[in-house]
């Protein structure tokens, strides 16, 4: 195993490669106000792209400001000794003990709706993936680059209402708005109103992306671009789109329908006007399943990219990961149900609960080909990389504790309770965020043509490794214990834990902050990056770094495999840098 | 109207060229700069047409679920609200929305062919079919409806109902009824503005006519929502 | 990702092909048939609906439940399919729009099949639940038709006897209560029956739900079971339907 320092080596020269052209996609086309009508107005698909990563990284952290506050709340139980309270951090004006509950779940409905919604669904595709999938097609654009921009501009405006909501005293209906809560509460206030149309809003805008996607993958691929030239992460964020396409309409009627009841008390939902709540369950969840996996799935592109690249070794079982991406889609459409083993009928229960486990099986197909690509690769420790580690640790964990909780009988005991929690956040943690930051960090150079501090992103890095484990860890004790989820206070056996799991948070905030600090330097001081500081073979490292206005100089034709290091030396790079291995012992060793 | 410039060479099969040539846009357009051919772009372009129409066959779905639901929870009850309505009007407006959806087939037949009179004059009568199909949907159901107390959920003031859940009947018919209705709005907005881009702008022809397809799928969708909602709303029971 | 496979999918990629799809230009012969057709299903299937109240009130002809949601449905579907193949081209279209449906069509149909899976069996809970529930409306007091109801008689200065006896003439002139009802003859009275507030008994018919209202109707009459069994006919038709 060697360790490259990709800052290194031959940057001048290579940097040198795309010079004398007229700038690339960031250079400004005049003044302050010139530059920013130019955004605003961009139809390329790489501005859009950076713009949604700055919004959706804004979601996270308001997102992430609600969690920190979550755990401080958490940190004490709270109690009345001789009419002095302890422990209510959210009773702000220290008069009532009740408010302190009340603001609690304002604050986690703010979390998971901000979180769900505006940060992680759009998350990787409508960022990296806007950014990065028309470049590793050799397109120009996407498909549909107004419809492109529409939807950043749908996504910050159903935005806008979600946190316009918030900021006038939030909504306390969880972020799944299940019925009668959704409803009845707040009923004086259009809060809820404006969160339920903020939501609905958003899902335009990831039909828009997804349509978008879908197309540009059928019918703007390079020449020679065949089906299985394809990137993962290509695969990935088709499925994806797939899933976005044909589950969010779902979420639409029920979202209408859930406004409808709740302006004109239709009783479609509301079990008091013989309404079905068990129905909006199944609509919710009919979105909101599928969307897990519009979640995780380009993550596990992302992985696939990194691991290949960051190991200089053909990825192994490329059609097995490619085909398990789409199964993942498929399987996705069928398990909706165990989102509420406790709600419905046995039979559904029986059935979703067995149809739960079709789940493990694409999902292992990729891990084991990811760790059998690892196998005598030449792995390099960069952030990227060690991501990509702590993105199987933790995505295994997350994976396997999934089981007890598709199985109907453990369910029954661990289910609303913290073990759900650390169970999910494993995976959207653990998994989604983590390849979100394993995947920045693998494209900063090609976003903006400037390296970060490897040092200190490898700090970062390890920060939020720690923190996240600590953070989530010990949830499953609590919830294996009993600990409900959704409870501003709890009993004095679960502090400890609880006290843990809060540290562990404020590690995970500090490496954050790392992190935040990297890639300032970087934008700010960073030095300039080679063209092709991995050695990657996709085709988005063929294109200048950062990438001129229409991507390629010439059309790009496809000639190799996007994870052929055995035969190809990387664009932008010499073979000095990056040898061939002698073909006989290619050979040899594949047989 | 000056603005086109360059040769305007007719392709090959456009019979009726001799009408004011220089201002038929669908002649000198060009593909978008990302595309490799005006074919690619056609094709890409119906790729998301269909694709938009799967979400709105999915969007539809969940009204259709839940009435499927509410059927198998209160059966007499939807039976019952089903009787309210009368075949006729909803058979009328079904045969109303078939006509609609055979002219716009014709027109895009018709501009495959470069007629651009027999064009308008059939997207002018799916312009009038729409505004038909809302007419009656209004006159005769809707509002008449209403005003006996006919209406959903908590709004439902009607004394003489048979079974306890008719509101939620009410409920599913007009939220089914009314996103459709909203369809036929929207559709007939768009079709209003495929009339001025196809007389005024003179914009489709038969090498150019991406937006006449793309309205003309959408209005066939709303037509064959219609094709089941009917049935099930007024005929089922 | 052998050359083979690449010059493969780049061959069905095939972006410079001939002109051949996505530009045929469908005969007038088959769209003016094709609208035919649609107007002549559309005739035959309100003829059907009509003809079967009319068998089953004139005749008495038992007929089954699920005959006219199946033959209602079975035609839509022959007319969905004509839009979509001709008006909508799908039949001369590039496969992959064909294959777009295909997925969509798959999608609803897991939708409404695994949704309607446990409507069957929710009644399985309602032995506990029922204690808790409210039925017809916790948020009135009483169900949303009984409410109404009530209002108009009070605007109206009626009493309850009054107002039945308008109910039963407004309900006994014409077909109003159709097809449900009209085998029994004594439509009105057997929906007199069911009380002002209270689920319809449909799938919760059973069981818990008829010894609920035993204790708690003070409406009950003789008719309430007949009521009940005619009811509970229909609920098994409908189930029958979910699957399709």
């Amino acid at each position: 195993m060697t360790t490259i320092n990709p800052t290194g080596g031959q940057i001048e020269e290579a940097v040198g490669h795309g010079g004398g052209h007229q700038g690339n996609y960031l250079t400004p086309k005049g003044g302050i106000w010139t530059t920013i009508v130019d955004w605003a107005t961009t139809v390329d698909h790489k501005k859009i792209g950076i713009m949604y990563l700055f919004t959706v990284l804004f979601m996270f952290f308001l997102g992430g400001v609600a969690a920190i506050g979550l755990r401080i709340e958490l940190l004490e139980p709270t109690r009345v000794i001789d009419g002095v309270t302890t422990g209510a951090f959210f009773d702000w004006t220290g008069d009532s003990v009740g408010n302190t509950g009340n603001t609690y779940n304002r604050v986690m409905t703010l979390h998971g709706a901000i979180m769900v919604f505006m940060f992680i669904v759009p998350g990787i595709p409508a960022s990296i993936g806007n950014f990065i999938l028309p470049l590793m097609l050799g397109a120009k654009d996407v498909a549909f680059p107004r419809l492109n921009l529409a939807s950043w501009y749908v996504y910050v405006f159903g935005s806008m209402f979600g946190v316009g909501s918030i900021l006038m005293g939030g909504v306390d209906t969880g972020w799944t708005f299940y019925t009668p809560y959704s409803t009845t509460t707040d009923g004086d206030h259009a809060r809820v109103l404006l969160m339920i149309l903020s939501v609905f809003i958003l899902g335009f805008s990831s039909i828009f992306t997804g349509l978008n996607f879908i197309v540009t993958t059928h019918k703007l691929r390079a020449p020679g671009m065949g089906w299985f030239d394809l990137p993962l992460m290509v695969w990935a964020l088709y499925s994806t789109s797939l899933i976005q396409v044909l589950a969010t309409p779902v979420i639409g009627v029920t979202f209408l329908l859930l406004l409808f009841e709740r302006v004109f008390s239709i009783g479609i939902f509301d079990p008091g006007l013989g309404g079905d709540p068990v129905l909006f369950q199944h609509f919710f969840w009919f979105y909101s399943h599928p969307v897990v996996y519009v979640m995780i799935l380009p993550a596990m592109g992302i992985v696939s990219e990194v691991i290949s690249v960051h190991s200089r070794k053909k990825i192994f079982g490329y059609r097995a990961i490619a085909f398990s991406s789409l199964a993942i889609a498929l399987v996705s459409f069928l398990v909706w149900g165990h989102h509420m083993f406790t709600s419905q009928g046995e039979l559904g229960a029986t059935v979703f609960s067995f149809l739960t486990f079709l789940v493990a099986i694409p999902t292992a197909i990729k891990v084991f080909n990811w760790i059998a690509t690892l196998y005598k690769g030449s792995i390099i420790w960069s952030t990227p990389m060690l991501y990509v580690f702590a993105f199987l640790f933790l995505f295994s964990i997350g994976g396997l504790t999934g089981l007890p909780l598709g199985a109907l009988s453990t369910d029954l005991h661990l289910h609303d309770s913290y073990f759900v929690v650390a169970h999910f956040h494993y995976v959207m943690f653990g998994g989604t965020v983590i390849a979100f930051l394993a995947g920045i960090h693998h494209w900063w150079p090609k976003f903006f043509g400037k390296m970060y501090n490897e040092t200190a992103a490898r700090i970062g890095c390890a920060l939020v490794f720690v923190g996240f484990n600590i953070t989530f860890f010990s949830q499953f004790f609590l919830g294996t214990r009993g600990m409900p989820r959704r409870y501003a206070s709890y009993v004095d056996e679960f502090q400890l834990l609880h006290v843990i799991s809060t540290v562990g948070s404020f590690v995970l905030l500090l490496g954050f902050l790392v992190h935040l600090f990297t890639f300032l330097h970087s934008l700010f001081a960073g030095d300039k990056a080679h063209a092709n500081p991995w050695g990657g073979l996709t085709m988005e490292w063929e294109s200048d770094t950062p990438p001129d206005e229409h991507n390629f100089h010439h059309e790009p034709v496809c000639k190799h495999g996007p994870y052929d290091f055995d035969t190809t030396v990387p664009p932008h790079c010499s073979a000095d840098e990056y040898p061939l291995p002698d073909a006989e012992a290619v050979k040899a060793a594949h047989g | 109207m000056a603005t086109i410039t360059g040769p305007n060479q007719s392709p090959a099969g456009g019979p009726l060229e001799l009408e004011r040539p220089a201002l038929e846009r669908w002649k000198t357009h060009k593909h978008g700069h990302h595309w490799r051919n005006a074919e690619d772009e056609f094709d890409a372009a119906k790729i998301g047409i269909w694709l938009f129409l799967s979400t709105e066959i999915l969007l539809f779905s969940g009204m259709f679920c839940a009435y499927a639901v509410f059927r198998m929870l209160y059966p007499e009850s939807i039976a019952a609200g089903s009787q309210y309505l009368d075949p006729r009007w909803g058979g009328t407006n079904t045969v109303v929305l078939l006509i609609s959806s055979w002219t716009m087939a014709m027109a895009i037949r018709d501009v495959q062919l470069n007629r651009q009179f027999w064009a308008t004059v059939n997207l002018l009568i799916t312009l009038v079919c729409a505004a038909g199909f809302l007419a009656i949907k209004f006159t005769f159901e809707y509002i008449p409806k209403w005003g006996e107390g006919k209406r959903p959920g908590t709004l439902f003031s009607y004394p003489w109902a048979t079974h306890d859940h008719e509101h939620v009947w009410w409920s599913i018919y007009y939220a089914a009824t009314g996103i459709h209705a909203f369809h036929v709005i929207v559709g007939m907005g768009l079709i209003a503005w495929l009339l001025y881009r196809q007389r005024i702008r003179k914009a489709y022809g038969p090498t150019h006519y991406t937006m006449m397809e793309g309205v003309g799928l959408y209005w066939h969708i709303v037509d064959l929502v219609w094709i089941f909602l009917f049935p099930l709303l007024y005929l089922v029971h | 990702m052998t050359t083979a496979d690449s010059h493969a999918a780049d061959a069905a990629h095939a972006h410079d092909g001939a002109h051949d799809h996505g530009h045929v230009i469908v005969p007038w012969q088959a769209l003016l048939g094709v609208l035919l057709v649609l107007l002549v299903l559309t005739v035959a299937t309100v003829f059907t609906a009509q003809a079967e109240i009319f068998v089953t009130g004139e005749w008495g002809w038992e007929l089954p439940g699920w005959l006219n949601i199946v033959v209602a449905m079975s035609i839509a579907l022959v007319k969905g399919t004509l839009v979509a193949l001709y008006f909508m081209q799908l039949r001369y279209d590039k496969g992959i729009n064909a294959l777009i449906m295909l997925f969509t069509l798959f999608a609803v149909t897991l939708f409404l099949l695994f949704t309607m899976l446990d409507l069957g069996n929710r009644n399985t809970i309602t032995e506990w639940r029922a204690g808790e529930v409210n039925p017809g409306g916790t948020t009135l007091g009483s169900g949303i038709v009984a409410t109404a109801r009530a209002n108009y008689i009070a605007e109206m200065g009626l009493t309850e006897e009054e107002y039945w006896k308008k109910w039963d003439e407004k309900h006994a002139g014409h077909g109003h209560g159709g097809g449900h009802g009209a085998a029994s003859g004594d439509v009105s009275t057997a929906n007199h029956s069911v009380k002002g507030a209270g689920l319809t008994p449909g799938l919760f018919a059973t069981g818990v739900w008829a010894e609920h209202d035993e204790h708690h109707d003070e409406h009950h009459d003789a008719n309430h079971a007949d009521g009940k069994h005619a009811d509970g006919k229909h609920g098994d038709g409908d189930h029958d339907d979910g699957g399709h």
